[in-house]
Parts: C-alpha cells; structure tokens; sequence
C-alpha cells in the first residue's frame, strides 16, 4: 500500500491506458496528432475535378473533413495525409492520398493554427467500391520531446497503432 | 596517500572547470542564434547573401486568380524585392513572427504566391509571399526572411543572416485590415517590376509556374 | 589506482588521450563534407589559360555506377551586350546597368560522353560570381548550355533500365568538335578574371582570364 501511494506522483494511481481504438463517427472530432478532424461524410465519385482526375476506371473515395490545427506553432500537412486510410472496398486503394481546401480546390501543403478548413481528403482506389460501408482508421500520432536516436526533438511521429476508427456510410455521386 | 588527495583535488577541480564552462560559456543558445538583421517597410535589409525590401503589404480574404484563393482566415500578402549581390542564392524561409512571438508560414495556395525565391546574381527579384492567419497574428507581424525553409527546431538557419520586417501593423489597425473585402491581384515572380508594362499578368500566367 | 607492490598509477591512459582526441574530431568532422566541401565548388580538377585547350577528366556515376566524363574545352572570348534574356515566365529586359554576355566555349569530346546539364560561372575582380545553367537557377538557358541544342548527346541514365548512350530516336549524334556560347546576366562594367566550368559539385574546371 505504501509503494503504491509513493508511486503516485509518478502515475502509480493513473487508471490504464486506454486500450483499443476510439470510434470515429460522422460530426465526432477526432485528433490525429495536432490536427482536430471532424469527418462528416464519405463519398465516392468518379473524380473531383480540377483537383483530382483519374483514370475513367478509377474512383475517387473522398472524406469531407473539417480540419483544425491546435497547439501553438505551424505544421506540414503530411503529419495528417499520412495517417488517416480507409478500407473495406475490395479494391486497391492510393496510399498518398490529396487534400484539398474545398472552397476553392487548392492543395493543402501546410496549416498555421488555429483556423478551420473545409477539406477533402482524397484516395483514389483503382475500381468502384464493393459495398456500402468505408473502414476509416487512423493513426496514433504523438509528440516526442527528446529522442536522442534520430535528435529530433520536439516532433510529432506516428506510431504503428490504431488511434480511432469509425465505420461510414458510402455516399455515391456521379 | 597524498598522491591521492592530489589526484581527488585535481579531478574535483576539473569538475568545476567544467561547470564553469557550461554555465558561462554560450553553448546552445549563441551557437544556434541566427543573426537577426531589423528593418520596416520599404527600407532595404542588408543580409550577408542579399539586399531584402519589403514594399508592400496587403490583408485580404481573396486572392484574384482562377479559382480565386480564398483564405481560412485572411491572407496576408507580403511584397518583397530582393538582389543577391555576391552569388546565385537560394532562399527557401519567409515566415512571419507576431507580437506574442508565435511563427506563421507561407503558403502556396494562392496564384502566383511563392515561398522561395532564386536568385541571380545582381538581377533584382519580385516576389510576393502570402501567409493565411487567423486575427490574432496580424498585430505586430513581422516577416523573417532567411536561406533554410521553417522547420519546428529552426535549425535551417542556425548562424545564418535573417532579415526582420516590421510589417507596421499596429494592434489597433487589426479590426480594420480584417474588415476589408478587396480582392488582391498577385502579379509573377521573377525578374520583372509588377507596375513594368511588360509585366505578365497573374490569372493568365501558366499553370505550371505555380509549382 | 595504483599496482599494489611499486605503488605508480597506470599511465595508459595518456596514451589514450591523443586516441580519444582523434575520434571525436572525426565523429564530428562528418558535417565538413557534408555541409561545406560537397556543397559547392571546392575541387579544382583542371584550369588553364584564355584560348588554350583544357583537359577534364572527371569522376562521375550513373544507375550502372562509377564512370569517368572526358571532355576538352577552350574559352575563346566573351560576346554581345544584349539587354534582353530569359526568364521561366519568358523574355524579358534586363534591369539598367546589366547585359546578357555570352561566354564563346569550344569544345571536344567522344559522342558518348554526358555533357547536359553543365553550369558556367564568371566570375569578376570582385569575386562576384554570375552563373547560368546550374538546377537552382531561374534565368537563362539550362540542359542545353554547353552543346548543341540539336544534338545535344546522351543523357546519364537513372535507371537500370536505361543503358549508356543512348540517344531518343531521331536525334543525330552530337559531333566530335563543337561551339557552345551561352549567356549570362551581368553588370555591363564587370572585369571577369575567371570562367568555371562545373557538373557536380565540388568539382570545377577554372580559366584564368586577363593573365
């Protein structure tokens, strides 16, 4: 009892960590690292011009996302792109997916905090999804103060662990 | 015996020494600071590498092109002219810093903005870099200028000559520059004057040229 | 400390001082060439005079590996006064007080020798440095500098699909002997004392000008 209680400050009481993924649901925010993610819908279409063209066969698996940076200082895009997949089709899907502001079809390539961007985040997938449903996971995603292996401190790495992942509906537009 | 009690005093004296040396000397902080070079608007900043001159400042929700670039929050549209004047220079960071001290990027969204400029030798260079920022970084905002591109540990350009320009924004102006609806029209980069009359006008330019 | 029965300490460890010395000047020493000698022109591998041929042997490497590029060049003069030149977004006039020079260069070399993507440098009596054709520069003509624009000659390949020499369908083989002279934007005033050659950095062939 006594080790437990002086083991305290050094998170001895803490309850465990949270085991397993959260769900990810539509309207449900969702942090990928510094990035506040709502996912409103997913649809597929054909393309998204004049962002993204594909080839006829090809479709296009879009997340409407509604993006916040938080915290205090800049960061690069790729810090979401790479960390959020869909799966479930049956088909191949692009691992590099675009994003793209909404508004006016620009590429997002980097954030300052603390604004709110409508996006989408793109995958084109080599066929027309099989089924109506898209598996959508993310990445855990932490801050890493000190790393003396690579002396990259301060940085944002994702992990090879499911931070969330939500079931949506497919929404298909032509 | 005593040549242990030498050889403790010698080793406790280094330790000092040591101690000394880490706390006096500057270690980190000297040795990673940029040279930071002050200037405002539309006086010319004397880097080693190149002459910077900011000459124009605009905020605006709407950048002209096709598609017109529209802002999360507003774009705030720096226009500069810079020379090399020893070699052909590289300079890949324009950031913003605000009163608070915070950092803000560029951004290539916008038709024809830039966040690098290549420099040739004693050939004037016009850019026009554009940042989207919420309110709260307008007040006080200044633009740093340097070689290496903004990276969270500011590492790029350790030692290396900045350029700070006041961009003259006063705490009390903020309420009236995000007000303002007009459009800006961001002319190419380059070699050319944008008032020239040669000047390559930006909607048309091609696509390409963004990149 | 000390052996028990002559009682003197170990001395091996001042043989070990200049050893650990050494090492961490070399485990430091890495960023010398990383950061400085291989990032700009540091070796001289040939030089020569005004009008007279020049020798170059320099090492190289492709997607099958190591290769040496041979070829010999001679400055033979320095032309025009042109106030026009090139830009990405097209021509235009070069600011007051600046011409565009062509540097006359002959040269010679077997067809099979990978001579694209070369940059010129003048440089002037006040170690001004005025480039044209190298990656990181805007203006002016690139690939092409230092052959003929028809007949260029092969390209390194980057892959190992590729072999050497090869040249696109219809494109004749460059000819053993050739003329090149592109220009460069630079103060209509200057006193050049030096035309560089270079492929790859830290490599540089140097004509002495002036002599």
């Amino acid at each position: 009892m006594a080790a437990l209680l002086a083991s305290a400050p050094f998170g001895g009481l803490a309850g465990p960590a949270a085991s397993g993924p959260e769900t990810i649901s539509p309207g449900k925010p969702l942090m990928v690292g510094p990035y506040e993610v709502i996912i409103d819908k997913v649809v597929e279409l054909p393309d998204l011009k004049p962002a993204v063209s594909p080839q006829p066969s090809q479709r296009v698996i879009v997340l409407d996302t509604r993006v916040t940076l938080t915290g205090d200082r800049p960061e690069y895009a790729v810090t979401l792109k790479d960390n959020v997949a869909v799966s479930g089709g049956g088909v191949k899907v692009d691992d590099n997916p675009g994003l793209y502001f909404v508004e006016d079809a620009t590429a997002m390539s980097n954030f300052n905090p603390g604004l709110t961007y409508r996006l989408a985040l793109t995958f084109t997938t080599s066929g027309p999804w099989q089924g109506d449903t898209v598996t959508v996971k993310s990445n855990l995603v932490e801050f890493r103060e000190q790393d003396s292996a690579t002396l990259d401190p301060n940085a944002w790495v994702s992990r090879d662990e499911v931070r969330g992942q939500g079931t949506f509906t497919l929404e298909r537009r032509s | 015996m005593r040549r242990g009690i030498a050889t403790a005093a010698f080793v406790i004296a280094a330790m000092g020494l040591g101690r000394l040396i880490t706390d006096h000397m500057p270690l980190t902080d000297a040795a990673d600071k940029p040279f930071i070079q002050t200037g405002a608007v539309d006086e010319t900043v004397a880097l080693d590498y190149a002459d910077v001159t900011v000459t124009g400042v605009h905020v605006t929700p709407t950048i002209m092109g096709n598609p017109a670039s529209a802002a999360g929050g507003r774009w705030l549209v720096v226009d500069t002219e810079i020379v090399a004047r020893q070699a052909p220079t590289v300079m890949a960071g324009f950031f913003l810093v605000d009163a608070q001290d915070r950092r803000w990027i560029a951004s290539l969204r916008g038709p024809e903005c830039v966040t690098s400029a290549r420099l040739a030798t004693g050939v004037r260079h016009y850019a026009s870099i554009c940042f989207d920022i919420p309110k709260q970084a307008l007040d006080g905002a200044r633009l740093m200028a340097t070689r290496g591109p903004w990276d969270s540990h500011e590492s790029t350009f350790r030692r290396d000559d900045v350029a700070q320009i006041d961009l003259g924004i006063k705490a009390a102006e903020v309420d009236a520059l995000w007000a303002q609806k007009d459009a800006v029209n961001i002319r190419q980069s380059g070699p050319v004057a944008p008032d020239a009359p040669d000047a390559p006008d930006a909607p048309d330019a091609p696509e390409e040229a963004r990149q | 400390m000390s052996a028990a029965n002559d009682n003197r300490p170990s001395r091996w460890w001042i043989a070990a001082v200049p050893v650990a010395i050494v090492t961490m000047l070399l485990a430091n020493g890495f960023r010398v060439p990383v950061f400085w000698y291989q990032s700009g022109q540091h070796r001289e591998i040939a030089s020569g005079d005004a009008n007279e041929w020049v020798s170059v042997t320099e090492e190289t490497s492709d997607a099958h590996g190591d290769l040496t590029r041979k070829y010999d060049v001679r400055f033979a003069g320095l032309g025009g006064a042109e106030t026009a030149y090139e830009s990405r977004a097209g021509e235009f006039t070069l600011p007051e007080g600046m011409v565009a020079r062509s540097v006359k260069l002959d040269f010679r070399a077997e067809p099979d020798q990978v001579l694209k993507h070369c940059a010129v440098t003048l440089i002037d009596d006040e170690g001004r440095e005025y480039r044209v054709g190298h990656v990181e520069d805007d203006l002016g003509a690139k690939i092409t500098v230092c052959v003929p624009e028809e007949t260029p000659g092969p390209s390194a390949p980057i892959v190992d699909a590729e072999t050497r020499g090869t040249l696109p369908p219809e494109e004749q083989p460059r000819p053993s002997e050739w003329s090149a002279s592109p220009a460069i934007a630079v103060p209509a005033d200057a006193r050049f004392v030096e035309v560089r050659i270079s492929f790859e950095n830290p490599d540089y062939v140097r004509i002495r000008l002036l002599s």
